[in-house]
């Protein structure tokens, strides 16, 4: 359906009339009846599972809604996208997914439309951008989402209960095994380690200003040594040749000597970059070639939430219940490489053999986050880029 | 007099207008309202003083113009040798290198850069050094295409009559072909400053971090601090240093725009001489050496896997499932396809708003260089300025346009729209007003004489601007990335996605899809300049008895 | 022997041969005319000679020397165009000592010497004039001065009146032939006009004659 006809030139220079009227199914409109699941279009009216006061309407009284979402979110053909499938079977609610850019750029896009959202519901501001999200009300109050199976702590960061937490992942310092075997050398095993000689020039990480890891892990080391005594460490990774890039991709690839061919064994990347080195590896593999550092690890929490001023509260409310069933909730490690926040929900073999879920987990108060993020960033900046 | 003559048999000015309203309504429509609409929500008084009383602002703004001063510079002058040989010179793989040179312009920044990076000697490795010859490189093609073409409109034989009369080839160039390409120069060098200026992609991957432009600062402001009214501010500051280089441009490409009778042919030969041959062939292999090796570079990482060489990236391009049971998301066709609609239309917007607003520009006077200098304003704003800008302006009915399929071609459209102008506008200025006035005396009135003379003149460029906006919107990543988009992914906007995924098998993906969009590029760049050359060939041909031999 | 000697010129444009073996012998300070139909390749003879056009065979020699591989700026061949090509860029005096500059010809002396030829061809005074504002006649009188002020040894002269006025062109006609004459310049006239080529040239000769 996303199909518009083909130009046939392009370098077709008149516009034809006709071309423009030809060009009619535009990605946006709702789906055609022919278009959907065949019990969605003619179905029979049975009771979903979680009806508000509205949904006893009359089941051809289709809604289609949209999801906003950032750019990682797989737009079509995975098991995610059927499970959204799914869900519109069950409740005749269609699902569009908009694409709205990284995490920062959605929510600044969100916090600009309060009250006249792009969407009516959003998936995907993580805790380090969660008070900001909160404060600026782009979430819809009072909204009852039932979580089940969701732990206390993640529902702890949201005590209104505007959003629901749907996902969690962790960043943490990734190390080449092949290196460390083949040089003979220890794995650091805390954040004071990667300053220590044995480690130096091994480092590469991201810039916190541009790259949502490099944040990470920077909280990661204000959780550690303190609103006053990172500074010192961070003086200590620098002078211990600590690399600095602006982008994931750019120490992944570039840098990493797993990935990319760089010289730097050890680099900030995801708790769950391990299991995906397994998935998609060329040829494929039986073991991970990576490995986690778990004591560097920084949890990043994920909330899906409804969008204030939409014009389908209920149907926007339904689905976000949908985005926390277990149903849904299976789909998200191979898809999005996070874990389920739901914890009903089993892990799929590949992620149970080689993720890791740190045991402890480094968090920081969101309202600590957003009120220091940009004097943090600034004062890194200037300590560690001179 | 020249100037009376012209004034009487120029085109009535109700003409002029009625040509002009078309790309001014595209312009305040589709740029200027969004912009002030963001500025007027996000800045006031207090965010202007504290922006400009930051430290850090003034820091960013020296570097950024710094950079893009010595970028420019170098860029012309390596420029030069290319432009000519390509302007004057008929060799094997001509068109080719002029494919090639495009396809580096317009491929996205985060795959150039990243292959770029793997051919930069260590030493070099994330330095401002990199980071300008990266410039360099990407923005050849600016030099070659805009010089170029005005070049071989350029009467060889004026070069000639300047060689009987004792001057070596280079006298001749300094003397006679470089005044007269001094408005291409200004209008190339404009463009070159404008894309150095605004650089983002290039910057991020091959400087050390944390070097910011404008461009990268209004972007983090924006989307990583949530601080737009501090990012609105640094985009207007932006904004005032690139219309004042503008302007001055516009002002140096108009006073120095002569009456050249300039050739509707091109006048290009084989060369004559074995020195001459030496010279062409040691500038196209080295031009093409600079351009080939990044290229080069990515072809081969799509095709390398943990252990060695390997075509899996290739061969499971189309197959949605990875691994049983799992899927990427991602559709490589599917995003082939969409970039080639999007580039089709957003080629037919801008030649179309193109055309008539070069004309309009070429005749009318004061208005007509108020509306060039307006046209080069959305490339030279930062992208998510005017992204936040159409998020917020155009959300209510009848205006609800948030998320219609049309905004990405027309974003693309508005940042390809100085290139059809700059490579028009620049043709038509130069076409002897004594044209029309010949036109004239045979009876002709003025929008007559006008379609008849001027018009002709508007096809060569029009498909070289054709060409150079569909390119430049296959590759079209900044400006757009920022509008919200449902279904259909761009081919950039899917090889960043790889390429920021975890899996060697991804990553080769994203490079063979880069690959992919550089031979799409190529391809079409080559096909234009063959049709361009046919109906040239056909010119000359039909020209023919006025030649004697 | 003769001054300018042409060799068994040939030279083809894709695939039609232009010029056969194309032979011409030019002796000191004579004007020879060459008359032909368009297409017959005088301007290409012309554009060889110069040295704009590389021969596919033959050699062009100026007294002892070979010239043929020679550079158009080391030939000492001065040419007229037929569509004048002053330099748009250049005000006149500067268009007719630009050859003087470039030989190096210090600045006074070539602004003399300039304004002496501008003198000659009936344009004294147009000396500070901007050359796209010149018409036709004085455009041409410009492009001739140009030439003749380098002082080469020899001349071209590719259709130097065509599109005058036929009283401006038989005016021309006579003080160009006058100017040849006076300074003993060795030339060669492309005309299609048989009675230009009498007034102008000493000798005419029918590209049919010459070229194989």
């Amino acid at each position: 359906m996303r199909t518009r006809p083909i130009i046939a030139s392009a370098l077709a220079l008149g516009m034809i009339a006709a071309a423009c009227a030809s060009d009619s199914s535009d990605p946006i409109d709702p789906p055609t009846a022919a278009e959907l699941p065949a019990t969605a279009a003619e179905l029979p009216a049975t009771e979903p599972a979680n009806t508000g006061p509205d949904t006893d309407q009359p089941a051809e009284r289709f809604t289609t809604i949209t999801l906003v979402t950032y750019d990682s979110f797989p737009q079509a053909d995975t098991s995610i996208n059927a499970a959204l499938d799914a869900f519109t079977e069950q409740t005749s609610i269609g699902v569009e997914l908009l694409v709205a850019g990284d995490t920062g750029t959605m929510l600044s896009k969100a916090a600009l439309t309060v009250g006249n959202p792009e969407g009516d519901v959003m998936w995907g501001i993580d805790n380090t951008f969660l008070s900001r999200a909160l404060n600026d009300g782009i979430f819809e109050q009072g909204v009852l989402f039932d979580p089940e199976n969701v732990p206390a702590e993640f529902l702890a960061l949201v005590p209104n209960g505007e959003a629901l937490p749907v996902d969690f992942g962790d960043v943490c310092v990734n190390y080449d095994i092949g290196y460390f075997v083949e040089n003979e050398l220890d794995l650091p095993t805390s954040l004071q380690d990667l300053a220590a000689p044995a480690y130096r020039d091994l480092l590469v990480v991201q810039n916190p200003a541009t790259s949502s890891p490099g944040l990470a892990f920077l909280l990661a080391s204000i959780d550690e040594f303190g609103a006053d005594g990172w500074q010192a460490y961070w003086q200590q990774l620098t002078d211990n040749g600590v690399q600095i890039v602006d982008s994931w991709t750019d120490a992944y690839y570039g840098s990493f000597t797993w990935a990319g061919g760089g010289d730097r064994p050890l680099v900030v990347s995801y708790g769950s970059s391990p299991p995906a080195e397994v998935i998609f590896a060329d040829p494929s593999r039986d073991d991970a070639p990576t490995g986690v550092i778990e004591s560097t690890c920084f949890r990043q929490i994920e909330f899906a939430g409804v969008l204030a001023g939409t014009d389908h509260p209920d149907e926007a409310a339904e689905l976000v219940r949908f985005l926390g069933s277990e149903q849904f909730q299976a789909e998200l490690a191979l898809n999005l490489f996070v874990y389920p926040a739901n914890s009903a929900v089993a892990l799929p073999q590949e992620f149970e053999d080689f993720a890791v879920v740190p045991e402890m987990s480094r968090t920081l108060d969101p309202d600590l986050i957003d009120e220091n993020r940009s004097d943090w960033i600034d004062e890194w900046s200037t300590l560690a880029l001179g | 007099m020249k100037n009376g003559a012209c004034a009487a048999n120029r085109l009535p000015s109700r003409v002029v207008a009625a040509l002009a309203v078309g790309p001014i309504a595209g312009l305040v429509v589709f740029y200027l309202w969004p912009f002030t609409t963001l500025l007027a929500r996000a800045i006031n008084g207090s965010t202007v003083a504290d922006t400009l009383s930051r430290g850090a602002t003034w820091d960013i703004a020296w570097f950024t113009l710094w950079q893009a001063v010595v970028s420019t510079a170098i860029t012309m002058l390596v420029g030069l040798a290319p432009a000519y040989i390509v302007a004057r010179f008929e060799f094997p793989g001509r068109q080719l290198l002029v494919g090639v040179l495009t396809a580096i312009f317009v491929l996205p920044t985060v795959v150039m850069g990243a292959a770029f990076l793997a051919l930069l000697p260590d030493s070099l490795d994330r330095t401002v050094w990199a980071v300008i010859a990266a410039h360099v490189v990407f923005n050849l093609a600016v030099m070659v295409r805009i010089v170029g073409a005005f070049w071989e409109h350029l009467p060889i034989d004026m070069e000639s009559a300047a060689a009987t009369l004792g001057a070596s080839r280079w006298r001749i160039f300094v003397d006679i072909s470089l005044p007269l390409l001094r408005p291409s120069l200004s209008a190339a060098g404009a463009i070159i400053f404008l894309f150095t200026f605004t650089s983002f992609g290039v910057i991020r991957i091959l400087g050390s971090a944390g070097t910011r432009t404008l461009e990268i600062e209004v972007w983090r402001r924006a989307t990583q601090l949530g601080d737009i009214s501090g990012a609105a501010v640094l985009s207007v500051l932006q904004l005032a240093v690139l219309a004042v280089v503008v302007g001055w441009s516009t002002r140096a490409q108009r006073q120095h725009a002569r009456a050249v009778d300039l050739r509707p042919e091109q006048d290009r030969r084989r060369t004559k001489s074995p020195g001459e041959r030496r010279f062409v062939t040691l500038v196209a292999v080295g031009t093409a050496a600079l351009c080939i090796a990044p290229l080069a570079a990515m072809a081969i990482r799509s095709f390398r896997s943990a252990s060695g060489w390997s075509t899996t990236a290739w061969t499971t391009l189309g197959k949605a499932e990875v691994r049983p049971g799992i899927r990427l998301g991602i559709d490589p066709v599917g995003a082939l396809v969409n970039s080639i609609q999007n580039a089709a239309w957003a080629s037919s917007f801008a030649v179309l708003l193109g055309a008539v607003a070069s004309l309009a520009i070429a005749a009318a006077g004061r208005g007509g260089r108020l509306l060039d200098v307006g046209l080069m304003l959305p490339i030279g704003t930062s992208a998510v300025t005017i992204g936040f800008g159409m998020l917020i302006t155009f959300d209510t009915p009848p205006f609800d346009w948030r998320a219609e399929w049309w905004l990405v071609p027309v974003g693309h459209a508005l940042v390809a729209l100085p290139f059809v102008v700059r490579t028009t506008v620049g043709v038509l200025r130069s076409v002897d007003p004594s044209l029309q006035d010949a036109a004239a005396t045979l009876g002709a009135s003025p929008t007559r004489a006008w379609w008849n003379v001027v018009v002709p003149f508007l096809w060569r460029p029009l498909a070289v601007g054709a060409a150079l906006a569909a390119a430049i919107s296959l590759g079209e990543f900044g400006a757009t990335s920022f509008l919200s988009r449902s279904g259909g992914e761009t081919l950039p906007i899917a090889i960043d996605e790889l390429l920021g995924r975890t899996g060697s098998l991804l990553q080769a993906q994203g490079y063979a899809l880069a690959t992919i969009l550089a031979v799409t590029t190529v391809s079409l760049i080559v096909g234009v300049s063959r049709i361009h050359d046919m109906t040239g060939l056909a010119h000359q041909r039909s020209g023919s008895e006025t030649v004697d031999r | 022997m003769s001054h300018l000697r042409v060799e068994q010129i040939g030279i083809r444009f894709d695939t039609t041969d232009v010029l056969r073996e194309a032979t011409l012998a030019v002796d000191r300070a004579e004007v020879v005319a060459l008359l032909g139909p368009s297409g017959s390749g005088k301007t290409t003879l012309l554009r060889v000679i110069s040295g704009i056009l590389r021969p596919d065979s033959g050699s062009i020699w100026i007294g002892a020397n070979n010239i043929t591989s020679l550079p158009s700026h080391q030939r000492g061949v001065g040419m007229v165009f037929q569509d004048n090509q002053l330099f748009p860029h250049m005000s006149t005096i500067d268009n007719v000592a630009y050859g003087l500059r470039v030989a190096g010809v210090g600045k006074a002396e070539r602004h003399d010497r300039g304004a002496a030829w501008l003198d000659r061809v009936g344009l004294a005074g147009f000396e500070g004039r901007n050359v796209t504002e010149l018409s036709g006649g004085e455009a041409k009188r410009v492009a001739l001065a140009r030439t003749l002020a380098t002082e080469p040894s020899v001349v071209l002269l590719d259709e130097p009146l065509t599109g005058l006025d036929r009283e401006l062109h038989d005016r021309l006609a006579t003080q160009l032939a006058q100017l040849l004459v006076e300074h003993s310049i060795t030339a060669v006239l492309v005309t299609h006009d048989p009675a230009e080529a009498d007034v102008v040239a000493s000798r005419s000769v029918q590209m049919d004659q010459i070229d194989g």
